[in-house]
């Protein structure tokens, strides 16, 4: 099979909507690959005595059975990507709107989750410390963050890309809204080790609230990455906008990974 | 960083707000809680229990009454730099008041006389 007859843009489509379905097999066949709260504790997990390790599997077990069947939702997200998949090869649709939903599948997923998770504890346990969203949604991630979704709007003043561009700018604004909701979620903690859950609640904000801003941030730069190349011929305002947004992606997706390899300190 | 933790329990005959004065006055007399340390806003602990705000505001007025918490403005709530100190009549009642709340407690739930004070000997000879 040859690809030499299709244009750019048929050959842009066909990939996205080959990413979409492996990313939809992805999430059915490991459901706890995107929000699963053990991979936020690899790094911390390896640093551990095997005491500490049992402690750790017990609370993240306790979260778990709290959370409830998450699994269930990535898969739902999983059949729903790979349904989505085909709207990005119809030329009436711009390809990265399916990209923007998918996204935004998987971020009300997580919503789900969360809203599980908060009404499924009995015995609630507060910690008597001051939280600031800010903690887990650092000033200059959100910088960054708006920065990609600016950017990728800007480029709605060209004709073609203005319906991808609303789409997509408005997919980021929900999953920005929903990510400050899991900043400022309250803190759930079940009592049996409340110093160690403390800890997990604290990486599970982070790690989510910054991921939501991942996702935010990867549509706008799908867009842009698109765009610049059908608009090589066009202004050097917006190659430099289409840096600025890759560059902020970059940070963003950096900021959110950095937690994974880091080791928590018990007493 | 270490930090105290509050407990709300639904099944205790002793009201939310209640459980919320006496574990916070206790953690300040333990020293867990510094003068001038700023306690949670009332919407993060309520939520964070499960609890309605107004309960969270009913405890943080009680115990700025008692002396044990200010209100600081825009700071928020911060534990007295003077803390009420009770005299040693005072923390005996106070013991009392509390033993005799939590052996109803138990009471309620089942236990007979004989088992809760031979546990409550066990537990403070252990201790």
């Amino acid at each position: 099979m040859s690809f030499e007859h299709l244009s750019p843009d048929q050959v842009a489509r066909i990939f996205t909507a080959c990413v979409l379905v492996l990313m939809g097999i992805a999430q059915i066949a490991a459901p706890g690959c995107f929000w699963g709260i053990g991979i936020y504790f690899k790094g911390a997990r390896a640093s551990f005595s095997p005491e500490q390790r049992e402690r750790l599997n017990r609370v993240l077990d306790a979260r778990r059975n709290a959370e409830g069947d998450t699994e269930m939702y990535s898969r739902y997200v999983g059949v729903f990507t790979i349904l989505i998949a085909p709207l990005s090869v119809l030329p009436a649709m711009p390809y990265a709107v399916p990209y923007a939903l998918a996204c935004l599948a998987l971020a009300t997923a997580m919503v789900f989750a969360y809203l599980n998770f908060r009404r499924a504890t009995e015995r609630r346990v507060a910690p008597l410390v001051r939280r600031s969203p800010w903690s887990s949604l650092p000033p200059f991630v959100v910088a960054a963050t708006v920065v990609c979704v600016a950017g990728s709007a800007a480029f709605g003043v060209f004709p073609q890309f203005r319906l991808a561009a609303i789409g997509v700018t408005l997919a980021a604004i929900v999953l920005c809204a929903i990510a400050w909701r899991v900043a400022l979620a309250p803190a759930i903690l079940f009592g049996d080790d409340p110093q160690l859950e403390y800890l997990v609640d604290e990486r599970v904000r982070f790690c989510r609230a910054t991921g939501l801003l991942s996702l935010a941030c990867a549509p706008p730069t799908v867009l842009v990455g698109l765009a610049s190349v059908e608009l090589s011929h066009s202004t050097h305002a917006f190659g430099a906008i289409t840096l600025a947004v890759c560059a902020a992606f970059l940070v963003v997706m950096m900021v959110s990974l950095i937690p994974l390899g880091q080791r928590i300190r018990l007493a | 960083m270490s930090a105290s933790y509050l407990v709300v329990d639904e099944s205790l005959e002793s009201p939310p707000y209640r459980q919320i004065v006496e574990q916070i006055r206790a953690s300040i007399e333990r020293g867990e809680l510094q003068p001038d340390m700023a306690l949670p806003p009332v919407r993060q602990l309520a939520g964070d229990l499960g609890v309605a705000p107004n309960t969270v505001a009913r405890a943080y007025a009680e115990l700025q009454s008692e002396g044990w918490l200010i209100g600081d403005g825009r700071r928020g709530t911060r534990v007295a730099r003077d803390i009420p100190r009770p005299d040693r009549q005072g923390r005996v009642r106070n013991l009392r008041d509390a033993i005799e709340k939590f052996v109803a407690s138990l009471l309620h739930r089942g236990f007979t006389q004989q088992e809760i004070a031979a546990e409550l000997t066990r537990v403070a000879s252990a201790e």
